[in-house]
């Protein structure tokens, strides 16, 4: 291999067992190269954190090794200094590969040591009762081994959510023959933690490392992984961007790795001539008023969106992003404060914020946004079906040229208003959501988190769909955990940290680095 | 590249569209489709072999008609909305129950005349159909156990207000309320039936509140989202099957001739078998037509098995609980089929060489091996 080196500088001058050793590897899905030929090393001993932002192929690396996905041939694998595929890592080594996925698969209501015998398996006696006294005394070690201390009888819904983090990660690595020269996969095990609690769960993986097992933890979180991981590899575009000790590296250069442009987000599709300073939009009545808006974590939440303006928000998982879409439309209930649009206050309740003209592309596409079951066409005209008489009968002659209309517009593949919706890709689900409200004009479009799994090519075509919408008049709200799609689709982005308003992006301060940086604070 | 993979699925889009053929058909006369029909043809033709003197006679296809389909098919049809809707409403029985002691009590002991002790009644139903909107819509309780709930209180309801007995001694023009004759021997009950199942077909098929319906029981949240008000249509389902229960309840207890406060749970059960059989049928969701005929099949097995093998108690039950879990089966045999093939399909379309089969063939099995190896 040509990156020894590598391991010599972090470490100094003995190198670490090679523990994964992964080249040219590659992952094509229909229509889109999620992995391009990365390379990924891992060595004893250290935490090496796996970054990458959404659509970098990380998570497509992490569901390769975990079995879940079989990567295109041609890739080296050594695991273990053993050529093996990296689909079959788990397999080959059941003691010695631990995986934590990012949903922890902990069932709340039962208690740890109750979790633990299900992740394994009961200490039980001859007749099969579970002994209780041993099976609680296996899962205090297991979780022992992370530096964590917690009643195996407690109920894993009443712990806090670092906690809970930790004794999924005990859970995962108890099947380990042995920690030292083990490999253990956090897939983003703190993207929906505080700092503090961040740093907690870091620290058990540190006692992971110091035992000698070779710890992966897929992040974002770039103050963490320059202050407790030891080495770091980059993807980016399904490719290995950078790879290294993390002592080389400084937020500044860690986030234009990631983004992969020194000028990041200069807003190549919002207006080219987007004043520097002054907002688009300025000075025209504005089609969305919020005031004081005020939910669980939202406070004191104030903008105007003009119309023809994307104003995006920002902000990391708890900032209260997340929160913002379903307040705005009335999703759920607004603790204070008002939502206008056009002049007019909204009542709460969805049917009053669609009833005024208020789009909404919710975040969980399938649970929320799809009648997964029913063809293109009946989701396309859900937000209002199109009929005379007041709705005494479907006018379908109308309804069919609609969505053949819309169909075009939205350029979607296969272009079938029959077709069960489920049966599309993600991106074209998406036009279809966003068809949804396209078709009726709407004065404010809010979306939520609108490119969580859409592909490549149907990003481009749903971004110039949202800037077309604006320029038709409509005030778009754009709600993302992408900073390069913020940068470049928003004119103006509100960044929230704890439930406020921490800065104000416009002008040539708005790329994704500024968004990046603001966003942790 | 892009644009020849559009191409190459518009191509594979549109042949699915314009096939070829019986194609159509095809797709229209798949086992998984229309299993129901296959079933029946299935049973009329062993029937015919079997018993072909008692199977083949008017009086025994007359009766299947208006003993043992028309009030039930007139239940499924009501509990059909909320079903849709996404709700279950297993108080249909309990309200069928009321409906009859109700009925009966007002006429007989009541001495009202038969509109007002209609009117009375149906109102009684869309009162049980209240609370139960109140109790799923407003209050927010799980449609299984809040309506399992009061069905139990009508069934208790109806006890006490017959006191446990049967109710007799309607005057005889009430018999034909339900079993008047309109016509080759075919009884008003049926014409109840066919008028219901028009409305709320054409509800369901060709209106807006139809598809609001439709888009509530499919995903509940979703709907919401896109500004339908999926508690109020929730809580109308609920009242409309309850009130079409308490209808239900008039024609049978005119068809007995009692008021009967035990005569609901067979029906519960018949109106869910063929609620879920028919959303296997036609649609992949529960619809007018599947849920009607899926009734008739049953009814039509029941009296043709009760006919050869001369009549068993249990046979009623043991031949309905197989025919449910055939035809259900074979549907969600061929939906994972029909998915599987979608996927393959779909994976095949950016680098095959023609566009895939249409129709009902599945592609190749080995389709998606070279698919992929050419890719690789």
């Amino acid at each position: 291999m040509a990156e020894p080196t590598l391991a010599e500088r972090t470490n100094g001058t003995r190198p670490r067992e090679l523990l994964l050793d992964i080249a040219s590897l590659s992952k094509t899905f229909p229509g889109q190269v999620a992995l391009d030929g990365a390379s990924f090393h891992v060595r004893a001993g250290e935490v090496h954190a796996l970054l990458g932002l959404n659509g970098s192929g990380k998570s497509t690396l992490i569901k390769i090794l975990s079995g879940y996905h079989r990567e295109d041939p041609g890739a080296e694998v050594r695991i273990f200094g053993t050529p093996v595929a990296a689909h079959g890592a788990k397999a080959a080594f059941p003691g010695r590969v631990a995986m934590l996925h990012q949903d922890l698969g902990l069932i709340a209501n039962m208690s740890v040591a109750e979790n633990m015998g299900l992740g394994a398996r009961f200490v039980t006696d001859a007749v099969g009762r579970i002994r209780w006294r041993e099976q609680r005394a296996v899962a205090a070690q297991a979780c022992g081994r992370l530096g964590l201390a917690v009643d195996p009888r407690a109920k894993v819904a009443d712990l806090d959510a670092s906690t809970r983090v930790l004794v999924g990660m005990a859970r995962a690595i108890q099947s380990l023959d042995q920690v030292s020269g083990s490999l253990v996969f956090a897939d983003e095990p703190t993207a929906a933690l505080g700092r503090a609690d961040v740093e907690r769960v870091f620290r058990g993986l540190r006692e992971l490392a110091g035992a000698g097992a070779g710890v992966v933890v897929v992040t974002h979180r770039l103050e963490e992984v320059l202050a407790f991981c030891d080495s770091l590899t980059v993807l980016r575009d399904g490719r290995t961007i950078a790879e290294g000790p993390t002592a080389d590296m400084d937020k500044p250069t860690l986030a234009s790795l990631l983004t992969g442009r020194a000028d990041a987000g200069s807003g190549h599709l919002a207006d080219p001539e987007r004043p520097a300073g002054a907002p688009q939009g300025a000075g025209r009545a504005p089609v969305l008023q919020v005031r004081s808006l005020r939910g669980h974590v939202v406070d004191h939440l104030t903008f105007d969106v003009a119309p023809g303006e994307v104003v995006g928000v920002a902000g990391v998982v708890g900032s209260g992003r997340e929160e913002v879409g379903a307040l705005l439309v009335g999703a759920v209930r607004r603790c204070r404060g008002e939502v206008s649009v056009r002049g007019k206050v909204l009542g709460p309740g969805r049917q009053h914020s669609a009833r005024a003209g208020v789009g909404y592309v919710p975040p969980d596409r399938k649970r929320q946004g799809l009648l997964a079951r029913m063809s293109v066409a009946q989701n396309v005209t859900v937000s209002a079906e199109v009929s005379r008489f007041g709705g005494a009968m479907l006018d379908r002659g109308r309804a069919d040229r609609v969505i053949d209309e819309w169909i075009r517009r939205v350029s979607l593949d296969p272009p079938d208003p029959r077709r069960r919706v489920s049966l599309l890709s993600g991106g074209n689900q998406q036009k279809v959501v966003l068809s949804r409200w396209l078709r009726l004009d709407p004065a404010v479009f809010v979306l939520d988190d609108p490119m969580q799994g859409v592909d490549f090519s149907a990003k481009a075509a749903i971004y110039t769909i949202i800037r077309e919408t604006a320029a038709r008049g409509s005030g778009v709200v754009l709600i993302s955990s992408d900073s390069i799609e913020l940068a470049d689709v928003a004119d103006r982005v509100l960044v929230l940290r704890e439930g406020r308003v921490a800065a104000e992006l416009h002008g040539r301060d708005l790329t994704s680095e500024r968004i990046i940086m603001e966003v942790e604070g | 590249m892009t644009t020849q993979h559009q191409q190459a699925a518009g191509d594979a889009q549109s042949s699915r569209r314009r096939p070829l053929g019986l194609g159509r058909w095809g797709e229209t006369l798949r086992v998984g489709n229309i299993s129901l029909v296959y079933m029946y043809v299935l049973g009329f033709i062993l029937f015919t072999a079997w018993v072909p003197h008692l199977w083949l006679d008017g009086v025994t296809q007359r009766s299947i008609l208006n003993i043992s389909f028309a009030v039930p098919a007139i239940l499924a049809v009501g509990l059909l909305v909320p079903l849709l809707a996404g709700v279950f409403d297993l108080s249909i029985g309990g309200t069928m129950e009321s409906a009859s002691v109700m009925i009966a009590t007002l006429l007989i002991y009541d001495h009202m005349p038969l509109w007002l002790g209609i009117v009375i009644t149906l109102a009684i139903g869309a009162f049980i159909g209240i609370v139960n909107g109140v109790l799923v819509a407003v209050i927010g309780i799980d449609s299984f156990i809040a309506t399992l709930g009061t069905s139990s209180v009508l069934s208790a309801f109806a006890v006490w207000r017959s006191g446990g007995i049967q109710v007799t001694g309607f005057k005889p023009s009430f018999a034909s309320f339900g079993g008047g004759n309109i016509g080759g021997g075919i009884q008003l009950q049926v014409l109840y039936l066919v008028i219901i199942a028009v409305v709320v077909w054409y509800v369901v098929e060709h209106t807006s509140v139809g598809r609001y319906l439709q888009a509530t029981g499919e995903n509940q949240d979703a709907a919401r989202l896109s500004g339908i008000r999926t508690k109020r249509y929730i809580f109308v389902s609920l009242v409309f099957s309850a009130v079409v229960a308490a209808f239900a309840g008039i024609v049978e207890t005119s068809l007995i001739g009692a008021g009967e406060s035990n005569l609901g749970s067979p029906y519960l059960l018949s109106a869910f078998a063929a609620c879920f059989l028919g959303a296997t049928q036609f649609k992949q969701r529960f619809n007018v037509a599947g849920t009607v005929g899926g009734v008739w099949v049953l009814a039509s097995g029941v009296e043709g098995v009760t006919l050869a093998l001369k009549s068993y108690a249990w046979l009623n039950s043991l031949f309905f609980g197989v025919a449910l879990i055939v035809a259900v089966g074979i549907g969600r045999a061929v939906e994972i089929n029909n998915g599987r093939v979608a996927i393959r399909r779909r994976a095949a379309l950016p680098v095959a060489g023609g566009p895939p089969q249409p129709g009902t063939a599945p592609a190749p099995r080995h389709a998606a091996g070279t698919t992929a190896k050419g890719a690789g």
